[in-house]
């Protein structure tokens, strides 16, 4: 009744500008079965859940995929290269930066390499440190999985609960730092600066409440039906698939796997340590979030053992070639001052080439080290578990549906700082 | 909730071998959905119940503009420049801090004085956008004369704002006195019972030496 008075003073109505059902082509009905005309959709660089910036160029039909491409290398910034005019400690700084969720492990995995070279004996105590930091960077990391993880799947209250956790982690990192990332703690020879008794019964309250909190984050989610409506059956993987794509990590754990380079290629003090390694056993998504939440109670038990039995002594090496001598010495002392400014400026690892690997948050994080003998890297390669686990985004989303793509991402978990380097 | 776990045995032959065989792995539990948690309702109404719990706990959260973090003497605040009494710099532009900057934040321009400590920065310049606050200029410093502040608030409308002369790095010691502390305190490392105060003069005295020093009017 009013609709003849409507179209006279209105703007030109809406489907005059609009494509409208009959302006579409034709379905290609003569093959007689329901496929539709394939459409390429680009999810990202700038789309929430892909995880930093990373593309994926999706050609679908319906609503199902039927391929995936990743484009990866928005977040490029030549670590590699950069690492060739840099000291070897000024390179922590941009290891730090590798994947950002957990700086502090990536500084380890360079120190390892270095002192593998250089053949320096950490003392006892820096290498206590430097585990118990490891282990808090696994849950840092793990806890930012389990927000936007959660986030990702509809459960947005997740991410309260998991960044309240890693806040108060971050509050414990700086007061050991003085960062609350990108903390540039890990030296040549040990470790910046010591862990105070304070400090550690702090931890050891933080590490005390954690497993409750993973109950909580269980409750939230395990048996939530429809987060598993959204995990189960989604980006399944086989073992021998995840072996030939060189998959490392929870990812492959998931898929039955049971590799960690904390116990088949031990470093630090992870031989003396009593932890489980929790596989899954189909490789979906759904076990790669409950390989990850065991792994947070297997770090707090380790961390639980480590704050217990910190041993005494050095935190930095005692040795006066590779490590900063004494500040008060330096003060007062010719010698010493030489010291200071030579391992600043002239400090080389003997000439050779190194690869160590450390099992971080998401696989195996490896740095390939080529001194030629100069103060500077040769060349640095950088073995990064998320630009690898990445490969897997194809064969675990084509075949799927589309909505599936966001869930899987969120359990694969890759970090694009780390990929794209 | 915890899942339970249960022992397998050791993986198959067909796996690789250049691993270290890991001899029992719990596995994670995949248990079906019971029937309230597929009829959804009793786990919203938990999971429900859990939120309206957290209203009643502390507020973990911090009103930040207010309500500032606690300073702890290991902050890494922006990197600033020690005062003598007399108002000049500690620093003797040695370079150090200027070779050992990942970012390359810091520009010294040497000069010399008449004073007994001959080497003085003409100028010293820190741009704050580059600088990361990572310390290493703290650590390697001979003189104790740049430190780590507690000023993490740095803010500006241009970007010349962000570059930080001389004038404008030089902070007294009783401003820092407690970051110095913590420097005298961690960089003596393994040497527990040594000196770690910089001579309050400044100049350089080795205790081999003593007497030896070259005197002021020699400058």
């Amino acid at each position: 009744m009013s609709g003849a008075s409507d179209a006279t003073t209105r703007p030109p109505a809406l489907s005059e500008r609009t494509v409208t059902f009959q302006d579409l082509p034709d379905r290609p009905s003569d093959s007689g079965d329901l496929h539709s005309e394939r459409m390429e959709l680009s999810m990202g660089p700038q789309h929430p859940a892909t995880h930093g910036v990373l593309q994926c160029k999706l050609v679908l039909d319906g609503e199902k995929i039927v391929s995936l491409d990743p484009v990866v290398g928005y977040l490029h910034r030549g670590k590699e290269k950069h690492a060739e005019a840099m000291t070897y400690q000024q390179f922590f700084t941009l290891t730090d930066r590798l994947d950002y969720l957990q700086p502090l492990a990536n500084e380890v995995g360079w120190a390892l390499a270095v002192e593998k070279l250089a053949k320096i004996e950490v003392p006892a105590r820096a290498q206590a440190i430097r585990t118990i930091i490891c282990e808090f960077m696994r849950l840092s990391a793990h806890l930012v999985w389990a927000g936007i993880g959660g986030v990702d799947t509809g459960a947005v209250s997740m991410f309260m609960y998991a960044f309240r956790d890693r806040e108060a982690l971050f509050d414990l990192m700086d007061e050991l730092t003085g960062l609350r990332t990108n903390q540039e703690y890990i030296r040549i020879g040990g470790v910046g600066a010591d862990l105070s008794p304070e400090l550690v019964l702090k931890m050891k309250r933080w590490v005390a409440d954690f497993p409750k909190h993973v109950d909580e984050f269980e409750l939230l989610l395990t048996g939530n039906k429809i987060f598993h409506d959204r995990m189960r059956g989604v980006g399944t993987i086989t073992a021998q698939q995840a072996i030939d794509l060189g998959i490392t990590g929870p990812c492959l754990r998931a898929c039955g796997v049971a590799v960690d380079l904390r116990r088949a290629r031990p470093y630090l003090i992870y031989p003396q340590l009593e932890f489980d390694v929790p596989v899954g056993t189909r490789g979906d998504a759904y076990d790669r979030y409950l390989v990850r939440i065991e792994e947070m109670r297997q770090s707090a038990h380790i961390l639980e053992q480590l704050l217990d039995a910190l041993p005494a002594g050095d935190w930095i090496a005692k040795d006066w070639k590779n490590v900063l001598p004494p500040k008060g010495r330096v003060y007062t002392s010719m010698e010493e001052m030489i010291h200071q400014f030579k391992t600043v400026t002239e400090w080389c690892p003997p000439k050779g080439e190194v690869y160590v690997a450390t099992e971080a948050a998401n696989g195996e994080l490896g740095f390939y080290l080529v001194s030629a003998g100069r103060s500077h890297p040769y060349r640095v390669k950088i073995r990064a578990p998320s630009f690898v686990n990445l490969q897997a985004l194809r064969p675990m989303t084509e075949g799927g549906y589309f909505s599936d793509v966001v869930a899987v991402i969120a359990s694969l978990h890759f970090i694009m700082g780390e990929c794209d380097r | 909730m915890s899942p339970a776990t249960e022992t397998t045995a050791a993986p198959a032959a067909s796996e690789p071998r250049k691993y270290a065989a890991a001899v029992a792995n719990p596995k994670v539990l995949r248990r079906e959905l019971s029937l309230s948690e597929r009829l959804f309702f009793v786990p919203f109404m938990r999971a429900l119940a859990y939120t309206f719990s957290r209203m009643f706990q502390k507020d973990v959260t911090r009103r930040y503009p207010e309500q500032k973090m606690e300073i702890k003497p290991s902050l890494h605040g922006v990197p600033v420049l020690v005062m003598r009494e007399d108002g000049s710099p500690r620093c003797v532009a040695c370079g150090l801090c200027e070779f050992v900057c990942p970012p390359r934040a810091i520009d010294i321009e040497p000069g010399e004085t008449d004073r007994v400590i001959e080497r003085a920065p003409k100028e010293f310049v820190i741009d704050m956008l580059r600088c990361i606050e990572c310390s290493y200029c703290e650590e390697v410093c001979p003189e104790e004369a740049i430190v780590m502040s507690t000023d993490y608030e740095v803010v500006g409308r241009r970007r010349e704002d962000f570059v930080w002369d001389l004038k404008r790095l030089l902070k007294p010691v009783a401003a820092l006195q407690a970051r110095l502390e913590w420097v005298r305190r961690t960089y003596k490392r393994w040497d527990l019972k040594g000196e770690n105060a910089p001579p309050p003069d400044g100049v350089f005295r080795d205790p081999r030496w003593a007497g030896r020093e070259r005197p002021d009017e020699h400058h």
